[in-house]
Parts: structure tokens; C-alpha cells; sequence
């Protein structure tokens, strides 16, 4: 591998690594840090790989190994974050209501079991064929399938759940004159 | 195939094209076309996901410096070249190695222990920005109590000359199903150095020598040294400097 074939190999494929480690992680640092992580692994070792049309599936698996890996050792040697976060409430705009109707999509997500997780980040955010996938999961296409339906109708539950706490706030803030008449 | 099957194949269809030819969805594709309501479900679906990926995707942003970050990695690590591992070339390198490894089974004392490797995982810790140190501090003593609460032993030597408040925190790492230990230091002179420690025994073979090694791994320089039961490896700045930082201690 080259430099050409590298720089190649990060503007096609940087953006859906990282939403794939987000959602296998769940924040942003980890995210990064599992994206550096597989493409440092790619510029050591990418010389193994005869194929160049099979650095995607290599990087996608190498991630999803490291962060494997991370829990193993999670597990057996639990870590501690020191940085305190601060309790700032933020100014209510319309574009933070929209971003918070997008949010609520992330929180789904990210509320899931990690099976299920996995699969609906690579279903919304990569263009994997589900042979890829199964390879990458090590799980058959049949299971991939029924997990996957199980997966957004779970998700779409979590979606409803959460529009009707919406719904609910919408309906208290309306005026006196507006209810009386109803 | 009924419609019940036929909607759990087509629930994992994505219409941007990348299952278009995939021969998985074919007959349940067929069934959609011809039943319509069937159609009409699945025309739904489509709606419905295409909302919740265009939300997936503004909720999670790409971090806008990782691209660059990514992109300099390659000023640091070397590529390894793809032209090797061609099949012809391959074989013809496997085939070399085996008589080397034959000549130097036969030849040479066992096997020097595996200090490359130990180097370059440590040099890669020591670049990495997210997570650089698990715990922050700047005393040595709440760092060192830090890790014993965690089961790691603190029986080692730190040079006199990486001062106890130069420390910014410390992290376990893992390396060949071994723990090493990372403590960080910032200099007054702006250098940022790692010192990692480990048992003696990850490394077999590896000869008592106070004397620093300099080498350079994955573009950083490193020096280490092995005292009593650990081995010491500090990764930062140049070898003139480190050498400077050695010498005094």
C-alpha cells in the first residue's frame, strides 16, 4: 500500500468507519479512537492484504476486532473516566428542535442491544452486501435477516415511545383560549 | 413464498442500490411488484427507513478533524508496500524465509525477544490522542495508588530527571497478553514523553542492561532499558534528547 492507495482508502471509507464505531461505542472519542486504530492497523499491516478490493471489508472487521477487544479488556480491567462534564442547560432554538427529533433517533440507536445495534449501523449507514456483513459478524444471513426485522421493530417502538412524550409536551404548553374550546 | 417472508427479506432491502443485484431479494423484489399490497407496505417501509438514516446520519457527525488526523497517521507509520505479497513474489519470499529460518534454527543461539514489537505497540499508545491516559494527575503518588488499587504492581524506578509533577496520568495497556504500565509526562521544556514499564518476564530472554537502547519505532524514538525484574521503555522527542534526559540520571 501507498500513500495514494491510503489517502484513497480514508476519504472512501472514514465516514461510515467512524458512525459504525459510534454506534458501537456510543461516544465520539471512542468512536475516533477505534477509527485511528483500524487505520493505523491498515498503514502497518495493510500490506498483507492482496486484494485491494477488500480493504473495506478489512478495515470494517479490524475495527469491530479492536473493539472487541477493548471489552475483553474492559471486563477484566475496569476503567475509570476522570473529566467531570458540566450541567449546561442550552438556549431552545427551532434548529435544536430539529437537531433533538435527530437526536432522539441517535438515542434509539444507541439504547439497543449491541446485536441489534450493530446491525441496523451497518443496515442505515454502510452499503455492505449482507455476505460482507455475515463475514464481518461471523453470524449466518438467516439470522442477520430476522435479527435485523426484530431490530427496527424495536427501534421504531423506541421512535413511538418517544414521540408520544413529544406529543404530551406539545399538548401542556397550548394556550387557556385553545383548550376551552376543544 | 407468502407475504409474512416475503416482508421479512424485503425489511432488510436498502433502495440506495447496493442490493439491487443481489439474487437474496429477488423473488420477494417479484412478489412486491405483483401484490399490491404488498406494495404499498414496502413503498412505506422505504419511506420510513430513508427518514431514520437521514437522522442516524445528522445525529452522528463526523468529527471534523478526523479526516486530517487519518490522513497524517501515514506521516508517521510507513506503509507497508502491497507489491510483496503478489502470489508469485510471496511464494518466492515464503520460500526464502524458510530456508533462513531453517539456517538460523540451525545456526544461530535462540531467538531475541520480541523488543520490535514491544516498541512499536508502546509507540503506538504513545501517539494515540483519544484516551491518552485513562487516569489524570499530576501526583505521582495518587498515580502509583491508582494502579495498585487496579492489582498493578509499582515496584519500579522512574529517572530522577521526569519530575513527579511533570506527570499528567497514567494507563494500563496491553501487550502480547502482558500489562504494561503508561505513565505520561509534560516537561517545563513543552516535551511529551511516556514512560511504560513491565514485568521482565513478558520479554524472555531480554539481558540485564542499565544502559539506554535508542530506536526509532513507528517514527518515534524510544529508549529502553531493563532493571532488576521490569523493562523500561520511554518513547518521546529525539535521541539527542532523551540521551541528555538519560545521562543525568
Amino acid at each position: 500500500m501507498n500513500e495514494a492507495d491510503y489517502e484513497q482508502a480514508v476519504n472512501s471509507f472514514y465516514e461510515g468507519l467512524y458512525r459504525f464505531a459510534y454506534s458501537l461505542a456510543g461516544n465520539a472519542d471512542d468512536a475516533s479512537e477505534l477509527t485511528q486504530e483500524a487505520f493505523a492497523r491498515l498503514l502497518a499491516k495493510g500490506g498483507q492484504l492482496r486484494d485491494r478490493s477488500k480493504v473495506k471489508g478489512w478495515l470494517f472487521t479490524t475495527l469491530y476486532r479492536i473493539y472487541l477487544g477493548w471489552k475483553r479488556r474492559d471486563a477484566s480491567h475496569p476503567h475509570f473516566e476522570i473529566t467531570s462534564v458540566e450541567n449546561e442547560l442550552p438556549t431552545v432554538t427551532p434548529d435544536l428542535m430539529d437537531k433533538l427529533e435527530h437526536e432522539a433517533v441517535g438515542q434509539s440507536l444507541l439504547e439497543m442491544e449491541e446485536r441489534y445495534r450493530v446491525l441496523l449501523a451497518l443496515y442505515y449507514f454502510e452499503n455492505h452486501t449482507y455476505a460482507e456483513i455475515s463475514g464481518l459478524l461471523d453470524i449466518p444471513i438467516g439470522t442477520i435477516m430476522s435479527r435485523l426485522s426484530r431490530a427496527k421493530e424495536m427501534m421504531r417502538k423506541s421512535l413511538a415511545a418517544k414521540s408520544i412524550g413529544t406529543e404530551r409536551k406539545i399538548i401542556s404548553i397550548k394556550p387557556a383560549s385553545e383548550r376551552s374550546q376543544t | 413464498m407468502n407475504n409474512q417472508e416475503a416482508k421479512l427479506i424485503l425489511q432488510a432491502y436498502r433502495c440506495g442500490g447496493q442490493d439491487a443485484s443481489d439474487p437474496l431479494f429477488a423473488e420477494a423484489l417479484e412478489q412486491a411488484r405483483l401484490d399490491p399490497e404488498l406494495q404499498n407496505w414496502f413503498a412505506e417501509e422505504n419511506a420510513l427507513d430513508a427518514r431514520i438514516q437521514t437522522s442516524l446520519q445528522t445525529a452522528v457527525p463526523v468529527p471534523r478533524e478526523l479526516k486530517s488526523n487519518l490522513l497524517a497517521l501515514r506521516k508517521i507509520i510507513r506503509p507497508t508496500p502491497w507489491r510483496w505479497f503478489q502470489p508469485m513474489k510471496l511464494a518466492a519470499a515464503a520460500a526464502v524465509l524458510l530456508l533462513l529460518g531453517v539456517a538460523a534454527f540451525l545456526l544461530l543461539p535462540q531467538r531475541p525477544a520480541p523488543l520490535a514489537s514491544f516498541r512499536e505497540a508502546m509507540a503506538r499508545y504513545s501517539m494515540q490522542q483519544h484516551g491518552h491516559v485513562t487516569f489524570e494527575s499530576h501526583d505521582l503518588t495518587k498515580i502509583r495508588q491508582w494502579l495498585q488499587d487496579r492489582g498493578i504492581e509499582t515496584k519500579f524506578e522512574l529517572p530522577a530527571t521526569l519530575p513527579g509533577q511533570a506527570a499528567q496520568g497514567c494507563r494500563v495497556v496491553d501487550w502480547n497478553s502482558q500489562k504494561a504500565t503508561m505513565i505520561c509526562f509534560v516537561l517545563d521544556s513543552g516535551e511529551h514523553m511516556d514512560l511504560f514499564v513491565m514485568a521482565r518476564a513478558g520479554l524472555p530472554n531480554l539481558p540485564e542492561s542499565s544502559a539506554p537502547q535508542f530506536v526509532e519505532a513507528n517514527g518515534l524514538m524510544t529508549a529502553k532499558w531493563v532493571k532488576g525484574d521490569k523493562v523500561y521503555l520511554l518513547a518521546g522527542g529525539n535521541k539527542k534528547f532523551l540521551q541528555k534526559l538519560l545521562r543525568q540520571t
